[in-house]
């Protein structure tokens, strides 16, 4: 009747891998996936449940922003900056404008620069509060975004009285503001920051003092500090590192160095850390906006700008604090009325690229833990 | 756990032109010219030299550049191209830009990814977009295009698609205009 085959009876080696037979998978996350907030992918290579390699691989929603500013002038490239990172379309605005006006020395007038502050701060506000739901949403708790939204919208309200938009605002020009606030704007605004200061114990009771979200975060994606900075990694990120690097205080620009305000900063670089620095944030944007309604100047809303913008020759560098971390703009004139180049560099693309080093060895699950605290937008990664 | 936390501020900020002159002086021959404009302190340097350089930067404690901003490049056209490597420090609270000339044809420089390793996508979009060949890079393939794209989007000679195919169908500005532009 025959034999057993041998190849049948053989017992392979396995001791490494206790007794089991395991093979390396690799999993395709994105592009189209809830948790990348628009289309990143990641080349995931998994042992069981372990990440041993990710790669994220980007570029999705490349635009080409630098090379089509090199096609108009330079108040026609505000409403193209605007779309980069579409949760900040004001802070997107600013250091552009900066830029120019520090080429030209053109003065702007203190109104416009107090109502650049609040409405930047507005904005950074609705860009974290996203941030503050969707987390949330990404661990598995529906209700906080319900929440979020809801202070969002006041805010969000007062940026539409102002600017008409809600998502790609246009209202930054060279040398000032589009228009001058309407009648309203102080009050809503004000309305707005005072009601999200008052339920934020509400967010970080429901989320941070949740027994579950401490476990899916505290202690998760960690980030070495040096690495962060090797990668040019800012923002919130960076800070829940405990670098206290935040441009508002280190290079302060618009009139931000007459205001009060702290940056928190965390200590252990984890989920944890990063989403409380977050939150902590929108308290001190409140603060800040508060200040700035108090001493709103009375003047015009944009100073003697020339009918025709031509820069000097020359280069300069312009950075600023985005919500989600440093924004520069390195431009170039060759004396006219376009950017000879224009180099965007972007908060998104310098904190992403730190994530395979922070997905390596993690669990599965945590890689939405990780990437949701890395508070990114795809349209900013990209440009 | 790396820098310690220390909350700087814009005052304890090292003036830029103190800075500039301890950059020259650590830096020593590698730096053709060291400048500071509009608070930026701007550094050339020979490309030979680049990856010294910016060592230095990063580990002398008075310099202590350890945080990589970017790295990109201007088109020059006929007169090459300029690599630009962006370092702040966050401890003295400044910003230096380092400059590399490159020659037009066949432009190439040392990869910094074994300084920073936050150059790696950095470069690899300077290649996909200039044509900058960086020798050591791990891995140079296309960061944002599809594999087989051809062409250097961010060259000046590229011309914008749109722009191809079909020309822009009015004067931007009077300039235009009046150089014989059509109107609409």
């Amino acid at each position: 009747m025959g034999t057993v085959p041998e190849d049948l009876t053989r017992v392979p080696d396995h001791s490494s891998t206790g007794g089991l037979h395991t093979e390396e998978m690799v999993l395709n996350v994105g592009p189209q996936h809830p948790a990348t907030h628009g289309v990143l992918r990641v080349l995931v290579s998994v042992d069981g449940e372990r990440i041993v390699r990710a790669e994220p691989v980007i570029g999705y929603m490349h635009r080409g922003h630098e090379k089509l500013v090199e096609q108009r002038d330079f108040r026609q490239i505000t409403n193209l900056l605007s779309r980069m990172d579409w949760l900040s379309g004001i802070n997107n605005e600013i250091p552009a404008s900066m830029a120019v006006e520090r080429m030209l020395e053109l003065e702007v007038p203190r109104r416009a620069q107090y109502l650049r502050v609040i409405l930047a701060e507005l904005n950074r506000i609705t860009n974290h509060l996203m941030f503050t739901g969707s987390f949330g949403l990404e661990l598995g708790a529906t209700t906080p975004v319900m929440y979020a939204f809801r202070e969002r919208e006041l805010i969000q309200e007062a940026l539409e009285l102002v600017t008409g938009g809600r998502m790609h605002f246009g209202f930054i020009r060279p040398g000032g503001l589009k228009e001058d606030v309407p009648r309203g704007f102080v009050e809503l605004a004000r309305r707005g920051v005072r009601q999200l200061v008052a339920k934020i114990p509400d967010y970080e009771n429901l989320l941070m003092g949740n027994e579950i979200f401490k476990q899916r975060t505290v202690g998760v994606g960690r980030l070495d500090p040096a690495l962060a900075l090797d990668h040019g990694v800012s923002g919130p990120i960076l800070r829940a590192c405990g670098i206290p690097y935040d441009i508002r205080k280190v290079d302060p620009y618009l009139v931000y160095d007459e205001f009060e305000f702290d940056t928190p900063l965390g200590a252990q670089g984890d989920s944890f850390d990063r989403f409380w620095v977050l939150v902590q944030e929108m308290k001190e944007s409140a603060r800040i906006v508060e200040q700035a309604l108090d001493g709103l100047p009375e003047g015009s809303h944009i100073g003697a700008v020339p009918k025709r913008l031509t820069l000097p020759k020359g280069q300069i560098y312009c950075h600023a604090e985005n919500p989600l971390g440093e924004l520069g703009y390195y431009l170039v004139s060759d004396g006219g009325n376009k950017p000879y180049r224009l180099k965007i560099r972007t908060p998104s693309f310098s904190n992403i690229s730190v994530a395979a080093h922070m997905l390596r060895g993690a669990f599965v699950p945590d890689m939405i833990a990780i990437l949701g605290s890395m508070f990114f937008v795809v349209g900013d990664i990209d440009r | 756990m790396g820098t310690p936390p220390r909350s700087l501020r814009s005052s304890e900020r090292v003036d830029p032109e103190e800075f500039s002159r301890r950059v020259a002086g650590k830096l020593g021959d590698a730096a053709d010219s060291v400048d500071v404009r509009n608070g930026t302190i701007h550094v050339s340097v020979p490309a030979r030299a680049v990856v010294g350089a910016a060592r230095t930067l990063r580990d002398d404690p008075e310099l202590d550049c350890a945080y990589f901003t970017f790295l990109s490049a201007i088109d020059w056209e006929a007169n090459g191209f300029e690599v630009l490597v962006v370092l702040s420090t966050l401890t003295h609270g400044n910003t230096v830009v380092i400059h590399i000339r490159l020659p037009a044809e066949s432009p190439s420089m040392a990869s910094l990814t074994a300084v920073f390793g936050g150059a790696n996508w950095h470069e690899r979009e300077c290649a996909e977009m200039f044509g900058i060949t960086f020798d050591g890079h791990p891995n140079l393939v296309k960061l944002y295009l599809p594999e087989d794209f051809e062409g250097y989007p961010l060259r000046r000679s590229f011309k914008l698609a749109s722009r191809k195919y079909k020309a822009w169908p009015g004067a931007k500005d009077e300039e235009e205009a009046a150089a014989g532009g059509p109107l609409r």
